[in-house]
């Protein structure tokens, strides 16, 4: 294992006991308000924990992408990634597919966030809502909501 | 039971909070999935024109994909005569910001009576800024009514805090009048209003304004950008400049303001904030890594002056009012950096005491809007709202502002007469006169707002009087002309004319 390698694997590590302070943190000063009803409580909480499980997961996802992007232990990164995504699966979060060239319908739009894009500038009308490249992907919960949105680039039509 | 739909809408500057009247309740309730996707109560003020009246609001990703179909910021432009977009969805028309803010409405009123099983909107409560020109109001009303909510009235935000706070706060005691400061510090403005309340109980309230003060520009987003830049300057030690590539620069920003945001929001309730990042700079990876204490962050603040503006505001505020920082009774927290604990000690050295937060700040001027919406239909409410005019209007005189309306006049009171000679003006069929609004000795910083047109046959004399006033309930301007200076005999009378 390379210096740069060992420097992520503390930088993920760093960042879970970061975030996992202020997940506590959020969670210690969850207020329920008199009007709320159970369901209303019970969306409230859901918020809290999942903007916070959504900034871990988040930053270790980009962590793990540099690596296997630019550097030459790529095999490590795969395999940090997937050990990563199958601790997640196992407490009910999971991935679903989005794809290089796929044009994205309504219902995929919510779970996908377009990044900034130096060279995606196109005149072609017919590349509106296709992905020109996946960064990351959508992580899910039980009904079907999105806890961290997936990452890509799009043709922007000019 | 009336089950009519009425309706408060809180159209800010970066988001929207709608809410409902309930009659049984005898109060607002938030109206929920408005948002994108149904998920929030409280949405951005954005909108993606797909097409002709298939919009999307409340969703700022859009930006990225498609940015000529995609407009923020609308609210700052609605006054503005010479903006104007080519929208690529709408076959290239040539739209302005009052066009686009008719269209968020239209959605707004789709998504309302869509979540009220088609129910059709009564009517509406529509909060403005309460700085913002005659001009700005007039727009905004008719963008709302063209797309098809009739409005009721327009109410100031900070007056509608005030309803919100006042009515419903039990520690406010009936039959005791109290005067009341809004402090309101919102993501881009600081809005500042003292105004007197007095209740007999939750369906009988007199609420006076007194005076409104602030700054248009000072908000959350400036300290974001305090902190980022603090952040930029200790930890990568180069300018955004020097980042070559565009994808990584935009990256670094966004990902500082972020950091900066989420910085600001714990230590609002923390001594201290484990910063921590990775930033690629260069395709070189930067560590963010500090254990930011709050005396730091209030440090910050102060250097930059936030805190003294902050203090300048309160202090014009106060002054301009005609009281006595002794003789503020409470001061009401609204908008989202009110919170920060630096900013609510700045409050309470200056005023003696602690400032109040009852409600979800970001809400606190919407339910007030649903409030007035519900008083306009359920007979047992009773609030009388004295407002009072938020800028000087007048005339010019070459380079100069005369105002003529004085700031602080009370809507529904004439303002002295100005004696107008209008000698020269033997051979004119028409006597034409432009308004301006502002606060400035200085023509070209007020805004022209309206006009008035007589025919020159109905002066009989070579000198008339001009007085001006605001319509009680719409707050609209009307003139007077008077043949002597004892406003005996008007000649004629009427609402300013629009300049549209």
């Amino acid at each position: 294992m390379n210096d740069q390698t060992r420097e992520a694997l503390l930088i993920i590590n760093k960042t879970i006991d970061n975030r996992k302070k202020r997940l506590f943190y959020a969670i210690d000063s969850f207020q329920i308000q008199d009007n709320w009803n159970m369901t209303k409580i019970r969306d409230e909480y859901l918020l809290i924990i999942e903007k916070h499980f959504s900034n871990i997961i988040d930053e270790i996802v980009r962590t793990i992408s540099t690596g296997i992007n630019s550097l030459n232990e790529k095999h490590i990164y795969r395999e940090l990634l997937n050990i990563f995504n199958r601790f997640l699966k196992s407490i009910g979060i999971y991935t679903i597919l989005i794809a290089k060239g796929e044009k994205v319908d309504e219902a995929k739009w919510k779970l996908i966030d377009p990044q900034i894009c130096g060279e995606c500038s196109t005149n072609d009308k017919d590349l509106k809502d296709i992905i020109k490249e996946v960064l990351s992907l959508p992580y899910m919960v039980d009904d079907n909501r999105a806890v961290l949105n997936g990452k890509a680039f799009f043709w922007s039509v000019k | 039971m009336n089950d009519e739909l009425l309706i408060g809408i809180d159209f800010g500057t970066s988001t929207i909070f709608v809410s409902k009247y309930d009659f049984e309740k005898k109060d607002a309730v938030q109206v929920e999935n408005m948002g994108a996707y149904g998920r929030s109560n409280i949405f951005d003020n954005v909108i993606y024109i797909e097409g002709d009246k298939k919009y999307i609001i409340g969703e700022t990703k859009r930006f990225l994909t498609d940015p000529l179909n995609y407009f923020h910021d609308i609210k700052r432009h609605v006054t503005n005569d010479n903006k104007r977009w080519r929208v690529p969805n709408l076959n290239n028309r040539e739209v302005t910001a009052k066009d686009i803010s008719e269209m968020i409405f239209f959605k707004i009123k789709e998504k309302i009576e869509s979540n009220f099983g088609g129910k059709k909107i009564s009517g509406a409560v529509i909060t403005v800024p309460y700085a913002y020109s005659d001009k700005y109001r007039k727009r905004i009303k008719e963008s709302a009514e063209r797309a098809g909510i009739p409005v009721i009235q327009l109410v100031e935000e900070p007056v509608a805090a005030a309803i919100s706070f006042g009515i419903f706060n039990d520690e406010v005691q009936n039959n005791k009048k109290e005067n009341i400061v809004v402090f309101d510090l919102g993501g881009g403005t600081f809005d500042l209003t003292v105004f007197q309340f007095e209740k007999s109980d939750k369906q009988h309230a007199k609420i006076e304004v007194l005076n409104t003060g602030g700054h248009q520009e000072l908000g959350g987003k400036d300290i974001d950008k305090l902190l980022s830049e603090r952040f930029r300057k200790e930890f990568l030690q180069l300018e955004f400049s020097d980042i070559t590539n565009d994808q990584e620069r935009a990256e670094v920003q966004l990902g500082l303001l972020e950091l900066a945001n989420d910085t600001k929001e714990e230590l609002t309730h923390s001594n201290d904030s484990d910063v921590f990042k990775s930033v690629t700079v260069n395709s070189q990876r930067t560590l963010i890594e500090k254990n930011f204490i709050r005396t730091e962050f209030e440090e910050l603040l102060k250097r930059n002056n936030f805190i003294g503006k902050i203090e300048e505001s309160l202090q014009t505020a106060i002054d301009e009012s005609g009281l006595e920082v002794s003789e503020i009774d409470r001061v009401v927290l609204a908008g989202g950096s009110s919170a920060i604990p630096i900013i609510k000690r700045t409050i309470r050295d200056f005023f003696g005491f602690e400032p109040e937060a009852k409600k979800n700040l970001g809400e606190l001027v919407g339910h007030g809007a649903g409030i007035l919406a519900g008083l306009s239909k359920d007979k047992s409410l009773h609030y009388e709202i004295i407002r009072k005019t938020s800028k000087s209007v007048g005339i010019s005189l070459g380079n100069k502002f005369q105002p003529i309306l004085r700031k602080n006049s009370r809507y529904g009171e004439i303002s002295s007469s100005y004696l107008i000679n209008i000698e020269n003006l033997k051979d004119a069929d028409e006597l034409v006169i432009y308004f301006y609004e502002g606060d400035s000795v200085k023509i070209d910083q007020c805004e022209r707002i309206g006009k008035a047109t007589i025919k020159t046959g109905e002066f009989s004399a070579q000198r008339v009087y001009l007085s001006l006033y605001r319509d009680e309930k719409s707050g609209e301007l009307f003139f007077k002309f008077y043949k002597d200076n004892n406003k005996k005999e008007i000649i004629v009378s009427k609402k300013i004319e629009s300049l549209d």
